[in-house]
């Protein structure tokens, strides 16, 4: 009876141990799997801030942006701060020229935990008449 | 006795084929991911040189209207046409910034544009 016991799990230690390679198998491509969802989700957040910093450049560049922070959704749409995606910050400098001033903004992309994913700097010089009419 | 045996042959192949397959997936996604990495680096890395070549074009501008209302000399590498206008070329790592003002300090031309350098490997990603 023992023998024959015996035999069947003797039997069964080849199903078992291809069993227990398979669930290996399986949690080390679920680990792959989820590197790669991980890595995307990265990359996107980089792209967004990108994107983001170059239009707030653009805004910076225009006299439509002043430094301050905005707060944006996935979708680039402004939002309120418990709502956000990603935070952008605007600091400014003035460096005084011979017939003006040369404004340069350091713009920088933040994620949700505050973490900084992309900075920029926009410099745009303004003339003493544009500068006099901006202030 | 031998009948009684549990066969496992077709069902272990079955799953052996099912992880190779899956696995061939997972390294397809995890390459995928990594060439989207690099292109959004790559990116932000023209972004970046893009805006610094333009800020540089920024700086130029400040002087050379300084120097056209006398108050300051003629910047570097400028030239200075008969009419008053004032042409510069701004070269970083990879942009070049061709800049024209006329006569009353308005900006006639500003061209930004990149020096593509084409790859030869088939390595796109690394």
């Amino acid at each position: 009876m023992n023998e024959r016991r015996s035999g069947r799990l003797g039997h069964l230690i080849p199903v078992l141990l291809f069993v227990l390679l398979f669930v290996l198998c399986c949690g080390v491509l679920t680990g792959v799997f989820l590197r790669a969802a991980a890595l995307r989700q990265q990359t996107r957040a980089y792209g967004d801030a990108v994107q983001l910093c170059r239009n707030q450049a653009e805004q910076y560049r225009a006299g439509r942006a002043a430094p301050g922070s905005c707060w944006y959704d996935e979708d680039f749409v402004p939002t309120s701060e418990d709502r956000a995606s990603y935070r952008v910050e605007i600091t400014q400098r003035i460096q005084q020229e011979a017939c003006g001033q040369l404004c340069t903004g350091t713009i920088c992309a933040y994620d949700r935990s505050g973490q900084p994913l992309y900075e920029l700097e926009a410099s745009v010089f303004l003339s003493g008449e544009e500068a006099a009419h901006g202030e | 006795m031998e009948n009684r045996r549990f066969r496992v042959g077709s069902v272990a192949v079955l799953f052996t084929v099912v992880l190779l397959c899956v696995a061939i997936f997972a390294a397809l996604t995890v390459t995928t991911a990594l060439a989207d990495e690099k292109t959004a680096q790559r990116y932000g890395q023209h972004v970046y040189q893009q805006y610094a070549c333009e800020n540089l074009g920024q700086q130029w501008l400040a002087r050379a209207r300084a120097f056209q209302l006398g108050l300051g000399p003629l910047p570097e590498d400028t030239w200075q046409e008969e009419d008053g206008s004032l042409t510069t070329c701004i070269r970083t790592d990879d942009m070049e910034l061709n800049i024209r003002l006329d006569a009353s300090g308005n900006p006639e031309r500003w061209s930004c544009s990149a020096q593509w350098q084409p790859e030869q490997s088939w390595q796109l990603w690394k």
